[in-house]
């Protein structure tokens, strides 16, 4: 049976409705349960599961607690969620003595030198908060997704014109001073600073880095449409002027997905003029030949190999070759000899492994489907139903509205990927795993568990990648041993990845 | 506090939004003070819609 309660002008954030979601879930009895603020994309997603909800009576400050139960103790279930909500069973007793401000001036007045507002709020809320930060002399990082590319504007504006920055909007990631904000990985501290318009590519790159044992002093995220004519580069300009300015930053990378004509040459200028090494990856953006200090690299775990090449004194070209001679060897390795069905899916939780991953597999297999393609042509009609060779996004908005990102909640990219691989047609599935602070605490878990209930006689073929790194709270070494326990290759960066699910099925040599 | 400054002397966070965000500064030991925010009450909506229809400014 399904039944709703509606709790009247209570917010809660995401992350912990999605936890006493989950605790609702363990009590016996219950089939499903699920908590959410009563927005119109949430209310459809609720009624589409069966939950009767009449939504002339809702505003999106209400929250919705529903629940599909067997036993009819359906009020004391309703009253166990109520106290979570109230008092989370997660969170350490000592939490609750602290002071919490209700609002950004409050905080303020708590932390008087506080310097940066990170804002994680519903996209509707978020830009009037994040300029309140800006007026109040913060800057901003913006995790929020749906902000209307107007108040980007008239954000970064503000923010420019008074020596601040708004990293975001969709920023998911950044590091200052070696700490870590969002979604970011334990690297050590170093001599390279990065400026990104993608948050998964921060991420690859940091790792890439740190496993070479190179590390980073700052990492600037900028959202992806910083990058867009419309925006025009202005926080990703702002960033490279100020590692330019830092005497501790002897290399700069850029990394992003390929900029608009105009703002690339204005990133491109800009680079030239700081005079310091750097290295650029526009993913697949052809910027030119590398001239004098500045480098390209067109993968992001070549741009870590160009990084550390520089920074000891190797030879780059030597670097690159080596690269590609293991990549070469790589899409020649054939460590299973049947492979059934024809196509590759890749099911990624991070929007730029996929984007790469499609840059790197159309070398090997065409068409590539995807619902965020590399070619307008080749967009997917419907995300759920893949076709052919499909890379799908699940942080996709059309995904992320009324679900949390899949960093955070894997779950439903795992029921996605049990349902891959029944489909007789798939021969490879391949996926991404990120860690790090932000993520779920045991990501390959729900994914081994998926591939552990797949009903096929000959199961696809299983690829991965997990982007950590040993000092990630997620323990890289359980997180890659968990998926090889459960029949995964797993790949050293998401480049090979895609090169070997790619090159698995097609014989063509690079 | 200018963007040279956050960079020179490393984040100061105000938090606002998810709490997972805030746990994970704590466990970096980076100042922060989360806000437990509440969305605008929905009658600001409807007095900003009034406003408009007597023609003040709405920011």
């Amino acid at each position: 049976m399904k039944k709703i309660e509606v709790v009247r002008g209570e917010y809660y954030d995401s992350v912990t409705l999605m936890l006493v979601a989950k605790e609702i879930k363990r009590i016996n009895g219950v089939v499903d349960a699920v908590l959410n603020m009563a927005t119109e994309a949430n209310i459809d997603i609720m009624k589409a599961a069966g939950f009767e909800i009449k939504a002339g009576f809702l505003s999106p400050d209400d929250l919705l607690i529903g629940i599909d139960y067997r036993k009819d103790e359906i009020d004391k279930i309703f009253e166990t969620a109520r106290s979570y909500l109230a008092s989370p069973p997660w969170k350490k007793k000592e939490d609750d003595t602290e002071y919490t401000p209700g609002t950004l001036e409050g905080a303020l007045a708590v932390l008087r030198d506080a310097n940066l507002a990170l804002i994680s709020l519903p996209g509707r809320f978020a830009a009037a908060e994040a300029m309140k930060a800006l007026k109040n002399g913060l800057n901003v990082m913006l995790y929020s997704d749906n902000v209307a590319t107007e108040d980007e504007i008239k954000l970064k504006h503000y923010a420019d014109r008074n020596d601040l920055i708004v990293m975001g909007p969709d920023c998911g990631t950044a590091v200052i001073n070696g700490k870590g904000l969002g979604f970011s990985n334990v690297c050590p501290e170093g001599p390279v600073g990065i400026v990104a318009a993608s948050g998964t590519g921060l991420q690859e790159v940091m790792v890439q880095l740190s496993r070479r044992g190179i590390g980073v002093k700052h990492g600037i995220g900028t959202g992806g449409r910083d990058v867009k004519e419309c925006v025009g580069g202005i926080s990703f300009l702002k960033g490279i002027r100020e590692l330019s300015d830092d005497p501790e930053i002897s290399l700069i990378i850029a990394v992003g997905k390929p900029p608009d004509p105009e703002v690339k040459e204005r990133i491109l200028n800009s680079l030239k003029k700081t005079g310091k090494d750097c290295v650029i990856c526009f993913m697949g953006d052809d910027c030119g030949k590398d001239e004098d200090r500045v480098h390209y690299s067109a993968e992001l775990e070549e741009c870590a190999v160009v990084a550390e090449a520089i920074l000891n004194g190797k030879e780059v070209s030597a670097a690159r070759d080596k690269l590609r001679a293991e990549y070469a060897s790589l899409s020649g390795w054939r460590p299973i000899e049947e492979v059934q069905g024809k196509y590759v899916r890749g099911l990624f939780t991070g929007g730029t492994l996929c984007y790469e991953a499609q840059y790197i597999a159309q070398s090997y297999i065409n068409p590539i489907y995807s619902n965020a393609p590399l070619r307008k042509e080749f967009k997917l009609e419907n995300s759920l139903k893949p076709i052919g060779h499909s890379f799908i996004d699940y942080g996709e908005d059309e995904f992320t509205q009324g679900r949390l990102h899949p960093m955070i909640d894997p779950s439903f990219r795992a029921e996605q990927l049990k349902e891959q691989s029944e489909d007789n047609s798939v021969a490879v599935v391949l996926f991404d795993v990120v860690l790090g602070y932000g993520s779920a605490e045991n990501p390959s878990q729900e994914v081994a568990e998926a591939i552990g209930a797949v009903k096929r006689e000959i199961k696809p073929v299983y690829v991965a990648y997990v982007c950590g790194t040993a000092g990630d709270p997620q323990d890289l070494a359980k997180q890659i041993s968990l998926l090889e326990d459960a029949g995964v290759i797993v790949c050293e960066s998401n480049a090979r990845a895609a090169l070997l699910a790619s090159s698995l099925i097609s014989r063509r040599e690079r | 506090m200018s963007f040279k400054d956050l960079l020179n002397s490393g984040p100061k966070v105000i938090n606002l939004g998810m709490e997972r965000f805030y746990l994970d500064l704590l466990e970096q030991e980076v100042p922060a003070v989360k806000v437990n925010w509440r969305p605008p009450l929905a009658k600001s909506s409807l007095m900003d819609r009034l406003r408009k229809l007597r023609g003040e400014e709405v920011e």
